[in-house]
């Protein structure tokens, strides 16, 4: 049955006519209904994030970041505090969740803030992460991908042993040691200063502890490309390397980057929350869901909502992208391997 | 056809450094062996021989597209090899290639008509409005419509992939086309299609042609003189007709024996010549003459001395110690 699929679909295409390939590919995307409904989902969640400050000024009526221990709400005619002594003697223990959209919906957290009004801002910082993240480790790939597999040579020779370096630590320890390092003393090298409490700090350990996977890809299709007839026209019409990898490579090394785009992305969400949440990623007051996930911790047995609600939103946001990586997989690049190394 | 030389080869030798058996070990194939040649302005040459013979890394280093080992290429008097990319940039519109795999020249990503302008665009034909009307123009000479330039290369057939590698190949006015295996790709019908083409392009625009193939039917349609290579050196070259009705080399009697004839009566029947053995590797080369291994006739002077390319009648190179017709009776000792 697959066969006679795809012989349809491939007729289909030659009788509408001059379609771009970039065209085809997306018409095949938009037919694919999971990937649709997870690019659905991620919508809804990046919109979601975006109205944060919506949220927590004109709905919730709460600050989510300074500490609230004094406070307290009203809820169900009486004035409740919002940090309770626990049951047990010592310590205290927040409020749960009210499932009242316009106060505490998720309860507190040891600090007595509002938990989905800061799960809200969370997913800005996570989102932003893993997004800029992911652009900056597919350029740099691809970049540093096609320039050895295109000249070959010593320039192939540092390239690939950069790649081989990083990827030789496992991802986390590398990432963790880079953090630990960085978020200590802050990143200056030559005139680039970053500040120990930036954001841009996470956002370049992870995107360049991932650049080998997305990079050693590109070198290989721009390495059996070079050898294509289609490059040798292109050197015997006298084409400059620069206009060679501009005009014949980059075309048909694109759909592979953006394949692996939302993978990334995933990649990097996963990567970011376990910083965070181990507290060698995103630095207070900001906060992400992974040290939403953390604040919770000893609250797991009384108050599970803190940590399980910004586990809930990594896991449905990254298995969101990964159906999307597979569908763009399917219509850009069907060849293509994703998991398993490359 | 004149007698001026457009294109001269003087021993060109092209090897590669190959894995060897044990790890780490290299060795040379030398795919091209000392071949000298002359191009003529106007004609057509063919050169045939089996795969991995040599021919189309031949002609990969006679347009510079592949740096030679040794030897020299001259193009109208100056020497091109040696040269680099940037130096050879005024030269490489006066030589194009048409390769031999219409699917694997042409870009899929990006549309014919962008293909056939790319040329133009790097050497600056001219305006963009100039080349678009090029591009139109070489798409009618090529006989497609030129409402396709917007398609791409995924909604042609061989045939006309292949035509458009000819459009692409043609858009600077070159005077030396390189086809490489043009046809061999493509179905028998598309097949004469092209080399139709082929041939009305050569009498309009005055091209030279150095056709590659490895059916020698299609060489002796298409050639005025006809090369014929043996493990990366040219083992004969004569008139195509000369060839094919007297070889000299056993190796090219043994390629015309293999060539299917009609049965009626109006051609030399020929004994089938099978040869033993495989071509030998390009990287251990054979002692003497290349292709003793395989030859009927060879004699301890074949196994020790590599005979030259020797031109011993006019316009009649043979390289070998016994040419057939001189010494024997055309297949007659093998029968």
């Amino acid at each position: 049955m697959t066969s006679s699929t795809s012989t349809t679909s491939s007729t289909t295409t030659t009788v509408r006519g001059s379609e771009s390939p970039w065209r085809s590919s997306l018409r095949q995307l938009r037919r694919n209904r999971a990937s649709m409904a997870a690019l659905g989902l991620l919508v809804f969640v990046a919109v979601a994030s975006l109205l944060a400050p919506v949220y927590a000024h004109l709905v919730a009526h709460v600050n989510p970041f300074p500490a609230n221990v004094q406070g307290t709400i009203r809820l169900g005619g009486k004035t409740v505090s919002v940090l309770q002594p626990s049951s047990v003697g010592f310590g205290v223990t927040p409020i749960g969740p009210t499932w009242n959209f316009s106060t505490y919906f998720l309860g507190a957290d040891p600090q007595g803030r509002d938990v989905f009004a800061r799960l809200l801002y969370g997913g800005r910082i996570s989102l932003l992460i893993s997004f800029s993240a992911a652009v900056i480790c597919c350029v740099i790939a691809a970049i540093l991908g096609m320039a050895g597999g295109y000249f070959g040579g010593a320039i192939d020779w540092v390239v690939s042993r950069v790649f081989d370096i990083v990827w030789a630590f496992p991802v986390y320890l590398l990432a963790i040691c880079l953090s630990v390092i960085l978020l200590t003393s802050g990143l200056n090298i030559a005139f680039v200063h970053i500040a120990p409490g930036s954001l841009l700090l996470p956002i370049l350990i992870i995107a360049s502890v991932y650049i080998p996977y997305v990079g050693r890809p590109v070198r290989g299709i721009v390495m059996t490309l070079r050898e294509r007839e289609f490059i040798q026209a292109a050197v015997g019409s006298g084409a400059s390397d620069w206009r060679i990898l501009r005009k014949e490579i980059w075309p048909n090394v694109a759909p592979t980057v953006m394949v692996f785009f939302p993978m990334m992305v995933a990649f990097n969400m996963l990567t970011e929350s376990a910083l965070s949440f181990l507290g060698v990623g995103v630095q207070p007051p900001n906060a992400t869901w992974g040290t939403i996930s953390n604040d919770g911790l000893q609250l797991l047995y009384t108050r599970p909502w803190v940590s399980i609600a910004p586990g809930i939103c990594i896991v449905l946001t990254c298995a969101a992208l990964n159906v999307l990586g597979d569908g763009a997989r399917d219509a850009f690049d069907p060849k293509a391997k994703l998991r398993g190394g490359a | 056809m004149s007698d001026e030389v457009l294109l001269r080869a003087t021993d060109v030798v092209k090897s590669f450094q190959v894995r060897g058996g044990k790890v780490g070990s290299k060795k040379t194939a030398t795919a091209v062996n000392g071949v000298s040649v002359d191009i003529l302005r106007g004609e057509t040459l063919g050169i045939v021989g089996e795969s991995g013979c040599g021919k189309s890394t031949l002609a990969r280093c006679l347009v510079q597209l592949l740096p030679v080992t040794s030897g020299s290429v001259e193009f109208r008097g100056t020497t091109l090899t040696g040269l680099s990319r940037r130096q050879l940039r005024p030269f490489r519109h006066e030589m194009q290639l048409v390769f031999q795999d219409p699917y694997a020249s042409l870009n899929p990503r990006r549309t014919v008509g962008d293909i056939v302008a790319d040329p133009l665009r790097i050497n600056r034909f001219g305006t963009s409005a100039q080349i678009d009307a090029r591009v139109r123009e070489l798409f009618v000479t090529v006989g497609l419509d030129p409402s396709y330039v917007q398609r791409y290369p995924h909604e042609f057939s061989g045939g006309q992939r292949q035509r458009i590698g000819i459009a692409r190949s043609l858009g600077l006015n070159p005077s030396l086309v390189v086809a490489d295996e043009p046809v061999s790709a493509l179905d028998v019908s598309v097949q004469a299609q092209v080399l139709n083409l082929m041939a009305d392009l050569q009498d309009e625009l005055k091209l030279t042609y150095l056709f590659i193939a490895h059916d020698l039917g299609v060489v002796r349609h298409v050639s005025d003189r006809v090369g014929v290579m043996y493990l990366g050196q040219l083992v004969e070259l004569a008139d195509a007709d000369v060839l094919y009705d007297e070889p000299l080399h056993p190796y090219t009697e043994a390629l015309l024996s293999a060539v299917p004839q009609l049965n009626d009566g109006t051609e030399v029947e020929r004994e089938r010549i099978v040869l033993s053995g495989d071509v030998p590797d390009p990287a251990e080369r054979p002692l003497g003459c290349p292709f003793h291994p395989r030859c009927a006739y060879a004699t301890d002077e074949c196994r020790s001395e590599d005979p030259a390319l020797v031109e011993i009648r006019p316009r009649r190179f043979v390289a070998c110690h016994h040419p057939l017709a001189l010494t024997h009776n055309i297949g007659k000792d093998t029968a």
